[in-house]
């Protein structure tokens, strides 16, 4: 199932990729693409929806890695990926206790 | 063997934390060796805690089998198939937990057969390390 970015997910790929070259294109367009949850034991790690045959591969981090805190705080990592194409393929999202994430965290968590 | 020993013991058995081994151990050292019950489970809760060690610094890939796979999805797709090598190189190279602070990311690159490969993971307040992400490197 695809849904658009909630503005907690916008606000911190924003914040993680916004000093880089490829960024700006991307931030531009946070509020129209479609994600589908990944099957990560509910730890919230989305990839970019693309329709059709979908042949994209995984090339590189971008950005800095965000960390923040889960309500129960437990240590969340969250990274930006890129495909072959230099696309937002993937946000990465690791909770350090791969327990399923209870809030989405914030800039400010 | 006094009570308080026996209870020490006991619950160190049933609760399996490392804390509670390494308890027992320390107070079953400063114990009377001349009781060759003493001696016997003595060894025996150094063998226990010596498991517990271990176990404490076997780094996890994921709680259930789609957490594994999740970790290792860019491995597959870039044509890794070897993936318990890869996990092999991973426990030989993070070495013990006690090199690792609590709740710090460990990101670190390794070659497995020619590939570079970075994985990445965090150390938690009970020594064990969780490994969240394995991916090849595109470091040049």
């Amino acid at each position: 199932m695809t849904r658009k970015l909630t503005e907690n997910e916008i606000s911190i790929i924003t914040w993680i990729i916004k000093d880089t070259e490829e960024g700006k294109s991307i931030i531009n367009h946070l509020n129209e693409i479609l994600v589908e949850e990944m099957d990560d034991g509910g730890m919230g790690s989305l990839r970019v929806f693309k329709s059709g045959n979908d042949d994209r591969s995984y090339s590189r981090e971008l950005g800095e890695e965000f960390k923040g805190l889960d309500i129960d705080n437990v240590p969340v990592f969250i990274s930006v990926l890129l495909d072959t194409d230099g696309n937002f393929f993937e946000l990465d999202v690791f909770k350090a206790d791969f327990s399923p994430l209870r809030k989405f965290p914030s800039l400010q968590s | 063997m006094d009570e308080d020993l026996q209870q020490k013991w006991v619950y160190a058995l049933i609760t399996g934390k490392q804390s509670d081994r390494n308890d027992f151990a320390l107070v079953y050292a400063k114990s009377q060796w001349s009781d060759p019950v003493v001696v016997f489970t003595s060894l025996l809760a150094f063998t226990h805690a010596s498991i517990g060690l271990i176990e404490m610094n076997t780094p996890q890939f994921g709680k259930t089998p789609n957490q594994t796979s999740h970790a290792v999805r860019h491995l597959k797709n870039a044509g890794v198939t070897d993936i318990e090598a890869v996990k092999r190189a991973i426990v030989k190279d993070l070495g013990p937990s006690a090199n690792y602070k609590i709740g710090v990311r460990i990101k670190k690159t390794i070659t497995v057969n020619g590939v570079l490969i970075e994985y990445s993971g965090t150390k938690l307040p009970s020594g064990k390390i969780n490994i969240g992400s394995i991916r090849t490197s595109n470091i040049r």
